[in-house]
């Protein structure tokens, strides 16, 4: 009788214990945080320090109306990033909280030097988040770059965080990377990973008090594993995304003939997909990277009867050509940067072991004479609500 | 303490000094004037004791007994009185002949025992007694003044009937016998009430209901030993099987249509004289969240509407507990957008979001107090206060956020769509300490008090059936009638909780009910 009472009370208490030992418990109220809604971290060679600059939303009871911006930056340095982020509690009475911190700005200075602790700083702690947070590089100065306010969203983080999105889903000129993205692949054997890259933008207008100055992503840089060792531009990172089969949408101008006229065409890319397969053709390693493509009418400019299934096989020629010349550029870029940013090395090290063991110690020379075979495979599928915009007889 | 509490209570013995015991097994005697005296001793100086002396057919002396304002006047002067006194010749000796050939008055019982006499004396019957006869008749001569049949008050629906019970047990008796036109609907009277001697009807279906739930049934109101009772919610204590439990396991209904739904079913119902409501024995925690109105409306809605309170119930539960715990420990689970307005309605509120929610949801349950008590008019008052004062006021003084407003009107008002009142107090008292478990350690403390409450109505039963059936323990046939209700014709069996074997309900697949009707 007394032991089936000591073993109810014991499995009663373990069952309580397992609860309360699942995660810390700290009591904060949500209005003594201050929400980071975007970190940048930027490195200065001359003293050696990590530099830290959030932004945070200024909050206002209701009722009152925000006066100038709604939001606040806070700046502190550190001997250490963790050293750093502690620092800016100095400035500020609320605790500072990464909950919500989606948009994580690398500067230029700290690439170069590699940014390994922030890697450990975001997977140790247990605040921030890895697969929602954004990593970005900065074009510009984080001083600028945070100092913009573009007007759009309330805070510019929010903006930032969407303008992500939406690059990719307009014109795909720019990858989009999450923390998680980027450390899957820290991991691989041949770790090489394209952030996008963000700056301002400002409208060239003749009031300049009118214009805003808003943020652009456009273009990447790349990293070896983690340092910065070079840059993509916006056509060379959509070849990336082609070959990588990342790419959301995009438009590509060409041009066609028609009746001895060359007639510009917009091409709309729906959708796409590719593989990127490594071979061994007798002693040689090639790269074949397939590619396939759908795609909307978007623009005529000229004429062409897109009735007539001959003039849809010309278009979708011309498209499998414009394709191919954008994933060459990446190519011979990436070759040149000697990044194998399309993971050849790590497929190699999947699907033939003993050929990675031979060329893993010379890889990124190796891997700058690798012939690519490209091939791209694309269709157009619809034209648009006319065939032929035709007007009258003094055309 | 509790516990002791019980003990105590079991092992007191019933006192032996019940008032009226005196008249146990007294015998009538012959004397007249004797057995006037004796119930003038019994009565007192009460004022409502009328002892009427008359002549029979001009020779035996005799008196009517009966109670002023019982018992129907009329009934006693035109069949009693008047056949009694005329001057005719028949004889006085014989009860059994007076009965057949001069008393014109349905229901007669003849007994030699005091104290069954007055007990019938009491119930508005009238008592003859006659000069030199050991025996005494009682004619039916009820005629109190009664309430008539009203709407529903508690329970109102949209569609179906709209007749309620009332406080007289015979008026609420022949209600059911008017919807169940079968012998076998019975009705057992029993008497519970040491002074109020209160009649309980325990109504069943024979061969529907089972033998053992009956006599189980009656076994406990037997055992119940109590001054008096006048309202179902004392059965809800003295017959529960969890006396200590926060959940009712029987529920009161004023619809005389939900309790013929329930004899059919299988279960039984009390009728409690001097209350419209009666129990429905035994009830599921599901019970709570069904109407009447989810059977009278097609099957989509009627599923809809137990989806919906299935909802309620868990915003009424978990809805202000959730909030203290996303607010106050786990911020990271708040979409940002969402974080960030709630962080501006909280800013300037001089409260921890606990202390905030516990104020608001109790000056939610004040609010809500006083509407019930207070008369129809100056409830409308109570609401504009509770309303504009407690919501608007506060959140423009900086008092309370407005989220918490939204909060705890969105409880309130879920708390309003659980059908079941005594269940849904029930709930809406468990969120306190909901409350505190979160506002102490975040949704761990929210779950394991769930986990506690959960524990602990799977451990309940309603006379013998678990609480949670058929969710728990499993029985996935049952679930036809839980959260979902299935259309009518695919409900081939009785719930198997109650019923007998015997599987009454006509089962015709839609579709061959024309080729049913052309064979008969």
């Amino acid at each position: 009788m007394v032991i089936k009472v000591q073993v109810k009370l014991l499995s009663v208490m373990l069952i309580i214990i397992m609860f309360f030992s699942t995660s810390c418990v700290t009591v904060r109220e949500i209005d003594e945080l201050n929400f980071i809604m975007a970190t940048a971290f930027e490195y200065e060679p001359k003293t050696g320090l990590y530099i830290i600059t959030v932004q945070v939303p200024k909050t206002v009871p209701k009722g009152e109306q925000p006066m100038g911006p709604q939001w606040m930056i806070y700046q502190a340095k550190g001997k250490s990033l963790f050293e750093a982020i502690r620092n800016l509690g100095k400035e500020s009475p609320r605790r500072m909280y990464f909950g919500h911190c989606d948009i994580y700005i690398i500067g230029d200075e700290f690439a170069k030097k590699g940014i390994k602790s922030l890697l450990d700083f975001l997977q140790r702690d247990g605040e921030t988040r890895v697969s929602t947070s954004h990593f970005l590089l900065a074009r510009e100065p984080i001083n600028k770059l945070l100092a913009i306010s573009d007007g759009q969203e309330a805070l510019p983080a929010l903006s930032l965080e969407k303008l992500v999105e939406v690059v990719l889903k307009t014109n795909s000129q720019s990858p989009k990377v999450t923390v998680r993205d980027y450390l899957k692949d820290y991991m691989k054997e041949a770790s090489y990973s394209v952030l996008p890259l963000v700056g301002t933008s400002t409208p060239d207008m003749e009031k300049k008090e009118e214009v805003t100055t808003k943020f652009i992503v456009s273009g990447s840089g790349v990293f070896k594993r983690d340092k910065l060792i070079g840059y993509l531009r916006p056509l060379e990172s959509r070849g990336y995304l082609w070959a990588v089969g990342k790419l959301k949408a995009a438009i590509i101008v060409g041009t066609v003939t028609n009746k001895d006229k060359e007639v510009k065409v917009s091409y709309e890319i729906v959708s796409a997909e590719s593989k990127v397969e490594p071979v061994i053709q007798g002693e040689e390693l090639q790269v074949n990277i397939k590619v396939k493509a759908t795609s909307h009418l978007g623009e005529l400019d000229g004429n062409l009867n897109v009735d007539d299934p001959k003039n849809i096989t010309q278009l979708e020629k011309v498209l499998n050509e414009l394709i191919k010349k954008e994933v060459r550029m990446a190519v011979s870029k990436t070759q040149e940067l000697r990044a194998d940013v399309f993971d050849v090395g790590e497929k190699l090290h999947k699907f033939h072991p003993e050929v990675w063991k031979q060329v893993k110690g010379d890889w990124e020379n190796v891997f700058a004479n690798i012939t690519f075979n490209i091939q791209v495979e694309s269709s157009v599928i619809r034209t648009g609500r006319i065939t032929e915009l035709q007007g009258g007889s003094n055309e | 303490m509790l516990k002791k509490l019980i003990k105590r209570a079991l092992s007191q013995t019933p006192s032996d000094g019940i008032p009226g015991s005196e008249t146990m097994g007294v015998k009538i005697k012959s004397s007249l004037i004797e057995n006037e005296k004796y119930i003038r001793n019994q009565f007192g100086n009460t004022r409502d004791l009328v002892i009427r002396h008359l002549t029979i057919a001009g020779r035996a002396q005799a008196m009517l007994v009966y109670l002023d304002n019982m018992i129907d006047i009329k009934v006693v002067n035109e069949h009693l009185m008047e056949p009694l006194m005329e001057r005719r010749q028949y004889p006085v000796d014989d009860m059994e002949d007076l009965i057949r050939t001069v008393i014109q008055v349905g229901q007669i019982k003849t007994s030699s025992k005091m104290d069954e006499l007055l007990g019938h004396v009491l119930y508005g019957n009238t008592a003859l007694f006659i000069d030199n006869m050991p025996q005494a008749v009682v004619f039916e001569t009820k005629g109190w003044e009664h309430r008539s049949v009203d709407k529903p008050d508690t329970e109102k629906n949209v569609l179906g009937p709209k007749e309620a019970f009332t406080e007289t047990a015979m008026v609420n008796q022949t209600m059911l016998r008017r919807r169940i036109r079968s012998t076998r609907l019975r009705f057992e009277l029993m008497k519970v009430g040491e002074i109020t001697q209160t009649d309980i009807v325990v109504t069943y279906i024979d061969g529907l209901a089972k033998p053992e739930l009956i006599k189980e049934l009656k076994r406990r109101i037997k055992k119940v030993k109590i001054d008096g009772v006048f309202c179902c919610g004392f059965f809800k204590e003295l017959l529960d099987d969890n006396p200590l439990s926060p959940f009712p396991t029987m529920e009161g209904t004023e619809r005389p249509d939900k309790m013929t739904a329930a004899l059919l079913e299988g279960r039984v119902g009390l009728i409690i004289d001097g209350t419209p409501f009666a129990l429905i024995i035994p009830t599921m925690f599901w019970d709570f969240l069904m109407t009447p109105d989810d059977y009278y409306s097609r099957f989509y809605s009627g599923t809809f509407l137990r989806l919906l309170r299935l909802a309620a119930v868990a915003i009424t539960l978990t809805l202000p507990s959730l909030y203290i715990a996303i607010t106050t420990h786990h911020q990271e689970m708040l979409p940002t957008a969402l974080a960030l307005s709630i962080a501006g309605a909280r800013e300037g509120v001089p409260f921890s979001a606990f202390i905030e929610a516990v104020l608001m949801e109790l000056a939610f349950e004040l609010v809500r107090e006083g509407g019930v008590r207070l008369p129809a008019v100056v409830g409308q008052a109570v609401s504009i206060v509770g309303a504009l004062v407690l919501g608007q006021s506060g959140v423009e003084a900086g008092i309370v956020s407005s989220t918490m407003v939204i909060v705890v009107a969105t409880t309130g008002i879920a708390s309003f769509a659980i059908p079941g009142y005594s269940a849904a107090n029930t709930i809406r008292l468990l969120r306190f300490p909901l409350m505190v478990l979160s506002g102490l350690w975040g949704l761990p403390g929210l779950v394991s008090g769930l986990l506690i409450i959960f524990c602990h109505m799977i451990s309940l039963s309603s006379f013998g059936t678990s609480y949670l059936y058929p969710v728990a323990p499993v029985k996935l046939g049952a679930w036809k009638d839980v959260a979902i209700r299935v259309p009518w014709w695919a409900m081939a069996t009785r719930p198997k909780i109650a019923a007998n074997k015997k599987r009454l309900r006509p089962f015709i697949p839609p579709g061959k009910q024309d080729g049913d009707q052309g064979a008969s």
